[in-house]
């Protein structure tokens, strides 16, 4: 699945980590659930084949590494539940791609159960889900 | 006129001779306190006050006035002179600190005795250690301390920032400032990133074509969301931050060549600073406190683990969550100061409280802030409730922030030496 | 178009034929999440970078679809089978329409 630009452009109006103000949730934003089901729509989901690999905990939200590894994926969708938009990075694997690993840095808005879902070949969705603690910023 | 404790003490101090340190105090207890900073002072100058005579306390401490370290990437920006945060020891003496200016060499726990260079040794009943950070030899390869003319580290204020200065000041157009950033843990989270800052108000005033290099072991540093809006908006363009995912930890230096080498790309640079990993100071690896880099305390006095006659205050101490600065270090001496004083004359001890703030100063009048208040528990000092700057405030409330940096400054350098 | 961006690639300059290499790229993005309020209350408009194509010899790599959720100069590092020489390009979408281009050429013996 691939969000539309439109819903993209439809945003919450919150913060990133306690960089900000209080959330003014407007209705459009799809909740992680709806993310959630229009990614995996009637495919069978298994817990097997993704590794999720992010810290337990963090001082601040503002860039936590996040690595998703789905051996043979067509694709993968990371989703913040906490956050203003819950989808925060697709990847469509080509053919040379053929670890299926991504590494990027994200933005969380608060505590939440981070969750990587991916489409694979056979028809089923993996899903992985994990916990992080974000706390206030330090000088740490 | 008689004279009373504290004058006579003043008198004694002001001649800073040997024997007569080893003459005072007999009867009296006995407190050393070495490292005369941000912890050393502070928890010196309190026990002397705060005791009425009744603790004799020595302050060991080579240099005989005191720039801080807070403040000196102000003074790099031009916001400050070398002046305006270099101290006098002298209202400490006169508050009733034996002040001696030498070096500490040895530690003998058995006997309860510091050794000085000058060959003078000091009994004491309980010992204070805050002598700040050493660098780790060898963390940055191609660098030593005899490099820091070249590649000057600027991390203990002085002679090191003025020559800082006069190297930025002396670039040629569009050169290349370049520093190396320390790992975790070290001194001023977000010091060499306020540095950058102050480096970079000099630079786009007299040569905006320059560049800023800044290779970061690290993935992520403090302060990094205000730094970097603060960055793109009043320096857009020259900051270039090369952190962990780009190899900003694999560095190596030619200071005879000027070159920086970040995981295989070599940079020709006009300036380098580099702020090597840290350690505690090497008296309290002499004194044996330490564990690894730094020295363990209890959470709940700042003594040693090691120890519990001597006491561990400021970055050289691993206490727990509170960060490695100036602040930090009052705080604790003060903590300390109360349990020195319960110890020995049986003064009321109350609970450790502690605190933190970091000020960082990104451009004229745009000040920023992290900070948290700190409680003790079985394992170490945690974080209890902290706030830190917003991005996108207002430029009155960034004003503010400044401001109120200025009257911290002035808050805490006359709690550490008494002015 | 945003001012001062650069963009980052690191890459090997060679490689075996069937190794499998690891490919990290950065652009300096503010990554304006959409929600933040201006000093005056105003909401800053969203303006990020929402996609990255990572390409060889038209080919593609990855394809990322990025949302507000991605820090400040986005970075991604992901992996790729090589089994000739050519060239890694990649084209970085900007909300305000402009495309931010880098190419590195891999030799592959």
């Amino acid at each position: 699945m691939r969000l539309t630009r439109r819903t993209m452009m439809t945003t919450a109006c919150a913060t990133w980590a306690g960089i900000g103000l209080p959330a003014r949730a407007q209705p459009a934003e799809p909740d992680a659930d709806e993310v959630i089901a229009a990614f995996i729509g009637d495919a069978p989901v298994r817990s097997d084949g993704i590794t999720l690999d992010l810290p337990e905990s963090v001082e601040d939200g503002y860039r936590v590494r996040v690595e998703v590894d789905a051996p043979g994926a067509e694709e993968v969708l990371l989703i913040a539940p906490a956050n203003p938009v819950k989808a925060v990075v697709s990847v469509q694997f080509g053919a040379m791609a053929v670890t299926h690993r991504v590494v990027t840095r994200i933005r969380l808005a608060g505590p939440q159960q981070v969750v990587a879902l991916a489409r694979m070949p056979d028809g089923t969705v993996c899903r992985k889900t994990q916990h992080i603690d974000v706390l206030i910023g330090g000088c740490g | 006129m008689t004279l009373n404790r504290r004058s006579v003490l003043a008198g004694g101090a002001a001649t800073l001779a040997a024997p007569a340190v080893l003459a005072q105090g007999h009867g009296r207890s006995r407190v050393v306190v070495i490292g005369g900073g941000a912890g050393g002072a502070t928890a010196a100058r309190y026990i002397a006050k705060d005791s009425d005579g009744g603790i004799a306390v020595t302050l060991v401490e080579p240099s005989r006035t005191y720039a801080t370290c807070f403040f000196s990437n102000l003074y790099l920006g031009g916001f400050k002179t070398l002046r305006d945060i270099t101290h006098s020891y002298g209202p400490l003496a006169a508050a009733g600190v034996n002040v001696v200016h030498d070096w500490a060499i040895g530690v003998d726990r058995a006997a309860r005795t510091v050794t000085l260079a000058g060959g003078a040794t000091l009994p004491y009943d309980k010992l204070i250690l805050s002598p700040g950070i050493d660098f780790v030899e060898g963390s940055v390869p191609g660098w030593d301390i005899s490099a820091q003319n070249a590649m000057p580290h600027a991390y203990k204020a002085g002679s090191q920032t003025e020559l800082l200065k006069a190297q930025v000041d002396a670039m040629p157009e569009g050169g290349v400032f370049a520093m190396v950033a320390p790992p975790n843990p070290y001194r001023c989270p977000p010091g060499p990133y306020e540095r950058v800052s102050m480096v970079a108000h000099v630079l786009r005033d007299r040569n905006p074509t320059a560049k800023i290099v800044i290779a970061d072991p690290k993935p992520k540093f403090s302060k990094m969301a205000l730094f970097e809006e603060g960055w793109a908006r009043h320096y857009p363009g020259m900051i270039d931050w090369v952190g962990e995912d780009f190899g900003g930890g694999n560095v190596s230096v030619d200071p005879a060549a000027m070159t920086l080498d970040i995981d295989g790309d070599l940079l020709e640079v006009d300036v380098c600073n580099v702020i090597p990993a840290m350690k505690a100071g090497r008296i309290a690896d002499i004194a044996g406190v330490t564990e690894g880099n730094w020295a363990p305390v209890n959470a709940v006095d700042m003594s040693s683990k090691a120890d519990p006659d001597i006491y561990v205050l400021g970055d050289a101490s691993q206490q727990g969550d509170m960060p490695k600065s100036g602040f930090s270090a009052n705080s604790q001496a003060k903590v300390c100061a109360n349990a020195v004083r319960a110890a020995l004359i049986g003064s009321t001890q109350f609970p450790a409280r502690y605190a933190n703030t970091c000020w960082s100063l990104i451009d004229a009048e745009d000040g920023v802030k992290v900070g948290a208040t700190y409680e003790p528990t079985a394992e170490k000092i945690a974080r209890v409730d902290g706030f830190i700057s917003q991005v996108g405030e207002t430029d009155e409330l960034r004003r503010a922030t400044y401001e109120e940096s200025e009257g911290w400054y002035s808050g805490i350098t006359g709690d550490m030496f008494g002015t | 178009m945003a001012t001062g961006v650069k963009t980052r690639i690191k890459l090997p300059d060679t490689a075996g034929a069937g190794d499998v290499i690891t490919i990290k790229t950065q652009i300096t993005h503010q990554m304006e999440t959409g929600h933040r309020l201006d000093s005056a209350g105003v909401p800053l408009p969203r303006s990020i970078i929402h996609r990255l194509h990572c390409t060889f010899d038209g080919e593609t790599v990855v394809d990322v679809d990025l949302r507000p959720g991605i820090s400040t100069n986005p970075f991604f590092e992901f992996d790729a089978q090589v089994t000739r020489s050519g060239v890694f390009q990649f084209a970085w979408h900007d909300d305000d329409g402009a495309v931010y281009t880098a190419a590195k050429a891999i030799s592959v013996t």
